[in-house]
């Protein structure tokens, strides 16, 4: 794919809606978008998508996972109140950036809404003094009459942005899900360039569900799968907006960071600089002491454990309408985990070690 | 710093070749590394060495070199577990696990300042009043630093009160730039209180005795496993980051029961207003405390009785844990499959996740004499 | 059904020490499936095996514990402190009565000077079972107290403690009951340790691998006057849970469960919420993944001697799941 096709591509993967829980229409997209690159697609219980490109090795061979979650967050409609709804988040959001955001309500058919906090003298007297909204403050406006709103949405309907992407400055892409339809790209990528490489591995691409959530997906997946190497896919914090603690940043378009920590298997982690160094992709060591708080927790602790890898994407204003990510991190991400499959010969398990 | 292994001779079984059995007063195979000088020096070894929650090789490292040649299956997993399984001498003997984890709390270098100083982030619990003016090693060669603090004469008297937060502080290894400071170590690397082991009389001092003395203990059992049982030892990594090794080791090993051997915080200091301190948890000197329940794991109640009934055998002294609050590797372990009874007993030391822990030391000696002998009498209908 | 409701839910069985309800549960069981075990951490399984080849396999849970107040400490002057096992309401601890395994009474009580401070917490509460002194104290650290509030009817409304553990047995019982006959596999599970962590439906779902799980328990309503943002109430139906403070309930689920309710005219609610974590959660994320949903009962005043539920939702929640289980499932 070149850039204009890969723009194409990644904005029709944005238009998709896909919350925790609900990723069915994501998920079709990236079975049509992945099937001519593999050789077998399923779905788990848990609406993950897996899909195995088999190694050139004879035998049975050597599993490698890498994982991209397809959900991202969102809202759910908790109660109807007329033509008002009170909403509840699904995944992780600031709710001072909700105001003013155009949302789509997928009741009994799509319709439009819009994210309000009530005017000032309408907040409760003890909440005076206090400006910032929460989300027991919001409601979604939809405009409809009582009657209608009965008719069209109930609880648990699922409440989605829809700021549309565009590009931006060199090579930037704007807009909602990018966390982490990016990694999506990546793996497309990277199946894309395995067509003209031979791998020994078997290499396995899951597109996880609820990793927002609670890593169910990838925690199941990988059990079904039992791989013998798991790496996720996922994106990290971007420099940019003041306040944010140094080692937690990486320059936009600077590269991919590689983890390092307790979720990250340490001989893993230097095969991956070996592999970044053979494609030609600037990297970052992205310290994470405790968790990685990625699909990557999940996988590790699965059965009798895998080693582990996390290569992340940077990007800006996660979680919210409007993430912004360089085009060429996520090719770089896409060539990385192609090289380093291209790399797993029969006796890369034995010599990997964590000293 | 790492010191050279001392060798060690087998001590001689009896005669007859064969192996002391219960109902004797004596814990079953107290000869070989039981007891004496040898396991506290172990200990120091282990205490020492530096081994924060995902990076364990030192450590791992002096336990491989114990077993060495004398313990039959060891295996490393993909998480740094070190397993042992060993044989057992009986046909039918129960599959039982222990546990006992390989990690300490410490911190984690995360960036380097323009003036070549340190910062860093907190791996575990460490307890962060216990910070200012310390000394610690940062990395795998024990690199000299100070987790420094300007001089109280400097401080504007209202803000002495204040608690300094943690990214506020960093680590002075003396160098004079990034530039330099960067030739020693980099973002990543792990750091350890700087702490000597001491043992004087009935004290232990030292850091990581969390849960180093339980490993020592596993160690004994491993090299003179108690009769009657398949003794599946696990040294278990990333305890302190959420019980991950002790985990997926537990689903590996398959065992029938568990006994996991950790420490827990002896809180019996005296209250400030002299009232009656109702959460001292356990106390130093009342022997190895029994679980139970914690917050993670409601032990299993026939092997709570075993321990107890075992203590009032054998003439030793036990102690309860106060249940609530805190977890150990038995919340991660017997959840595991079809669920595992498991039960936790652990040495009580004060101080634990600061630099220098306190502990009694006949209360560890009793902890590795109970577990032994518990063990040779736990039967599979102890257990259904 | 209000007998048996009555027999689970007065019977002592805190988290960890659920033998009595093992025992009540398994007479109750005589007969009514192929066969009935205990797993090691102490679930009870019943399970009907015969099925129809597009038949699914599917798993019933309720849990059977109850919330446990543990001793940890006897003072000098002879008031037990404790801790929790699962969450209490301290709100409704102070003045009730606790009783012991042995049939011990007591009562929960806190210091004058505690009790003028804005702040709360557990350990300024303690038992107290009338001993002037630490000599010769019938309590020693461990013993464990249950709320003592025997069932007692209003209206159409049970008033009791434990209900919130015990519910959903009585539900399952009952379904097993009236169940004429199922194309599936069903696996009724009881399970230990629901309020300290939901740990035992955890342990029984990798025992017995279902397909399709539906967790059946009382679920917080929200209709006290002045209540928070819950959207169930006592007597609008079964709460089928959409979305709690862990799970996300297989919408294929959600969907099959509001259809069967509507088939059979039964009142239900959808339930939205941000609070209350169930077994389901973690049945879930078992093994290769289940698809799981959960069936609520609106219960007010949750995690206290006084818990409040309808008999008419229970009802309704009996007579969902059989129609849930009776027909195949249509996904």
């Amino acid at each position: 794919m070149d850039d204009t096709q890969l723009t194409a591509f990644l904005k029709g993967l944005l238009d998709e809606p896909g919350l925790s829980g609900h990723e069915g229409p994501i998920r079709e997209r990236m079975r049509q978008a992945w099937d001519p690159l593999l050789d077998e697609i399923t779905q788990s219980r848990l609406g993950s998508l897996h899909g195995r490109k088999r190694g050139r090795g004879r035998g049975s061979r050597p599993s490698i996972l890498i994982a991209a979650h397809m959900d991202t967050v969102g809202l759910m409609v908790q109660q109807v109140v007329g033509g008002f709804l009170q909403v509840t988040p699904v995944g992780w959001l600031d709710p001072r950036i909700l105001p003013g955001q155009a949302v789509m309500v997928h009741g009994r058919r799509d319709f439009p809404g819009l994210l309000v906090a009530p005017p000032v003298p309408l907040l409760a007297p003890e909440r005076e003094g206090e400006e910032a909204v929460r989300f027991e403050d919001l409601w979604v406006d939809t405009g409809l009459l009582s009657l209608e709103s009965a008719k069209l949405v109930r609880p648990g309907d699922l409440i989605t942005f829809t700021q549309p992407p565009f590009e931006m400055g060199d090579g930037l892409l704007a807009g909602k899900s990018l966390d982490d339809r990016a990694g999506l790209a990546a793996l497309t990528l990277c199946l894309e360039e395995l067509q003209s490489r031979t791998h020994t591995w078997d290499v396995v691409v899951v597109a996880t569900s609820q990793e927002e959530e609670n890593f169910a997906g990838a925690r199941t997946s990988s059990f079904e799968i039992h791989p013998d190497l798991a790496v996720a896919v996922d994106v990290t914090f971007a420099a940019g907006p003041p306040g944010q603690p140094e080692h937690r940043v990486f320059p936009l378009g600077g590269g991919v960071t590689l983890g390092w920590g307790p979720t990250i298997h340490s001989g893993l982690f230097r095969q991956f600089e070996q592999a970044a160094l053979r494609a030609e992709v600037p990297y970052f060591t992205e310290v994470m002491p405790r968790h990685t708080q990625s699909d990557a927790d999940a996988m590790q602790v699965t059965a009798e454990g895998i080693p582990t890898m996390l290569v992340s994407i940077p990007l800006r204003y996660m979680h919210t309408p409007l993430e912004l990510v360089a085009l060429r991190d996520i090719r770089r991400a896409g060539r990385l985990l192609a090289e380093f499959c291209v790399g797993l010969d029969n006796g890369f398990l034995q010599r990997l070690s964590l000293e | 710093m790492p010191r050279k292994a001392r060798s060690r001779t087998r001590a001689a079984k009896n005669p007859t070749g064969q192996r002391k059995t219960a109902p004797h007063r004596r814990a079953p195979g107290a000869s070989s590394l039981a007891r004496g000088p040898d396991l506290i020096e172990l200990a120091r070894r282990l205490s020492e060495a530096s081994g924060i929650s995902g990076d364990e090789a030192a450590v791992r490292r002096v336990v491989l070199e114990s077993l060495q040649g004398r313990a039959e299956q060891v295996s490393v997993d993909a998480l740094g577990n070190v397993l042992v399984r060993c044989r057992s001498s009986g046909r039918r003997a129960v599959r039982v696990m222990v546990a006992a984890h390989l990690d300490e709390v410490g911190l984690m270098v995360v960036g380097i300042s323009r003036e070549g100083m340190l910062r860093f982030e907190k791996v575990g619990g460490v307890d962060e009043r216990y910070l200012l003016g310390k000394p610690v090693w940062v990395g795998k060669d024990h690199l000299p630093g100070v987790i420094g603090l300007k001089p109280i004469h400097l401080w504007d008297p209202s803000e002495v009160r204040k608690t300094v937060p943690v990214d506020s502080l960093l680590i002075d290894i003396g160098a004079a730039s990034k530039e330099a400071a960067s030739q020693w170590t980099q973002p990543g690397d792990r750091v350890a209180f700087a702490t000597r082991f001491e043992a004087h009389g009935r004290l232990v001092r030292g850091k990581a005795l969390d849960d180093r003395l339980g490993v020592a203990s596993l160690i004994s059992l491993v090299l003179d496993p108690p009769p009657n049982i398949e003794l599946l030892a696990a040294f278990t990594t990333q305890e302190e980051v959420g019980l991950r090794g002790a985990r997926v080791a537990a689903y590996a090993l398959e065992p029938q029961a568990a006994l996991v051997l950790d420490t827990t915080p002896a809180q019996d200091l005296p209250m400030g207003d002299r009232s009656e301190n109702t959460s001292y948890n356990t106390k130093l000197g009342a022997g190895p405390a029994a679980y139970l329940a914690d917050g993670g794991t409601i032990s299993n109640r026939r092997l709570v009785n075993l321990l107890a009934e075992t203590a009032r055998a054998e003439g030793l002294p036990l102690q309860l844990r106060q249940p609530g609050g805190g977890a150990t590797d038995a919340a991660a372990i017997h959840l595991t499959r079809k669920g595992i009874p498991s039960v936790s007993l652990s040495v009580p030391a004060r101080y634990l996740h600061t630099p220098q822990s306190l502990a009694h030391l006949d209360d560890w000696l009793n902890t590795l004499r109970l577990s032994r002998a518990a063990l040779a009498r736990l039967t599979a209908d102890m257990l259904r | 059904m209000k007998a048996l409701i009555a027999r689970l839910a007065d019977a002592y069985g805190p988290s960890g020490k659920e033998d009595n309800l093992r025992q009540i549960i398994r007479a109750e069981l005589k007969g009514l499936s192929d066969y009935i075990s205990e797993d090691p951490l102490g679930n009870v399984h019943a399970v009907l095996k015969q099925k129809a080849r597009a038949g699914r396999k599917i798993m019933i849970s309720a849990p059977m514990d109850e919330i446990g107040l543990m001793v940890s400490y006897v003072d000098e002057h002879g008031f037990a402190r404790f801790t929790a096992l699962g969450e209490v309401d301290l709100l409704q601890c102070l003045g009730a009565r606790v009783r012991f395994a042995d049939g011990r009474v007591g009562v929960i009580g806190m210091g004058d000077r505690q009790r003028e401070s804005a702040r709360r917490s557990l350990s300024e509460f303690f038992i107290d079972v009338g001993a002037s002194g630490r000599e010769n104290h019938p309590l020693q650290v461990g013993d464990t107290a249950v709320f003592a509030s025997p069932l007692a009817e209003a209206g159409t409304t049970l008033i009791g403690k434990g209900l919130n553990g015990r519910i959903g047995a009585a539900i399952l019982i009952e379904t097993l009951r009236r169940l004429k006959h199922s194309p599936h596999e069903l696996q009724f599970v009881f399970t230990v340790q629901e309020q300290v962590g939901q740990r035992g439906a955890r342990t029984a779902a990798f025992s017995l691998e279902p397909e399709i799980a539906i967790s059946v328990s009382a679920t917080p309503s929200g209709d006290t006057s002045g209540a928070a943002r819950l959207s169930v109430a006592l007597g609008k139906g079964p709460a089928i849970k959409v979305r709690d403070q862990s799970l996300l309930s297989d919408p294929r689920v959600v969907r099959w469960m509001v259809q069967r309710a509507e088939e059979a005219r039964l009142p239900h609610q959808l339930e939205v919420s941000e609070v209350g974590t169930t077994g389901a959660a973690e049945i879930q994320r078992s093994r290769a993944g289940v698809v799981v949903g959960c069936l609520g009962v609106p219960c007010r005043y949750l995690h206290g001697p006084a818990e409040m539920v309808d008999l008419n939702d229970v009802e309704n929640a009996v007579r969902l799941l059989i129609q849930l289980l009776a027909m195949p499932v249509p996904f």
